[in-house]
């Protein structure tokens, strides 16, 4: 079996999962690059799945600064780089929205397994690829997790 | 399941289309992960400006229907075409059912590989195709290197 090559039967089966978000300032530029925060559950976990969640959400009051979630549509301009331990970038510059699953909006509709990355979270960002009028908001994603 | 994306490596090419005469080809750029010997690409999808309207190089990216104006082909390195002139849209997922193209896996030569528009009254020159291709690392590969 090739290397890497991890399959979860039905994706998605929660294993374990945590949502994380990424906080996008109302100053954000093109070319900026936003980090997700530390977080210790990452560091003892490798991540099977992956998942934007552009409209679950309306509102996330642990993140009263921000005026509201990410919508796909401010998404448009966002990619996200997931980067390894080893310092391996397993994911470069991917469209957010290449993990959005909804179905009624055209803009990725499909579910998307990673094949066991053992990741840096705080190594892991967004690059913003466009100056933006966009007020405070947060990317709100969810990370499936085996533990190790 | 079948059609499901496994993400094992990603890496995104922001291929800039010049032109978009009838028959314009844009050949691949070289790309220093793709070109290693023990990468072996299994998937690729394009995004439209419907997912994405900007790359990170700043470069506005095709739409919907600029994509069905351009075609893809794929050589490995044994000069074989492993895709050939499949068109863009048929890559997108967003409007395949969230299908994401897969292959065995087989060693891509960008250079050899290509773009081409087929159609100049849909595609807008100085678009960005954006191309993202999920990969492996054949850890069986031998290197000469020491």
């Amino acid at each position: 079996m090739l290397p890497g090559n991890f399959n979860l039967q039905a994706f998605p089966r929660i294993v374990y999962s945590k949502d994380v978000v990424i906080v996008v300032p109302s100053t954000a530029q093109k070319g900026n690059l936003f980090f997700f925060a530390p977080d210790d559950i990452f560091n003892n976990s490798y991540i099977v799945g992956l998942k934007f969640n552009p409209q679950e959400l309306s509102n996330k009051v642990d993140y009263p600064a921000t005026d509201r979630t990410a919508t796909e549509d401010d998404a448009l301009t966002a990619a996200i780089t997931l980067v390894e331990k080893s310092g391996t970038q397993r994911i470069k510059d991917m469209p957010v929205n290449a993990f959005n699953q909804h179905a009624t909006n055209k803009y990725a509709n499909k579910i998307n397994k990673l094949a066991k990355y053992d990741i840096n979270i705080v190594k892991s960002f967004i690059t913003w690829c466009d100056a933006s009028p966009t007020k405070n908001l947060y990317f709100y994603f969810t990370f499936y997790y085996l533990k190790k | 399941m079948y059609g499901v994306p496994n993400y094992h490596n990603i890496i995104c090419v922001d291929a800039l289309l010049t032109s978009n005469a009838d028959g314009y080809v844009l050949q691949l750029n070289d790309n220093p992960i793709i070109r290693q010997p023990n990468v072996l690409i299994t998937g690729v999808e394009i995004y439209t400006a419907s997912q994405f309207t900007k790359t990170p190089a700043a470069n506005t990216v095709i739409t919907e229907a600029a994509a069905k104006g351009i075609v893809l082909t794929l050589q490995d390195d044994k000069n074989q075409y492993k895709v050939f002139e499949i068109p863009v849209l048929a890559l997108n997922p967003a409007v395949n059912n969230g299908v994401s193209r897969e292959f065995e896996p087989f060693r891509l030569v960008m250079q050899n590989s290509y773009l081409k528009v087929t159609d100049a009254a849909v595609v807008t020159a100085n678009r960005s195709v954006y191309i993202a291709f999920n990969y492996i690392i054949d850890k069986a590969h031998k290197t000469t290197r020491k």
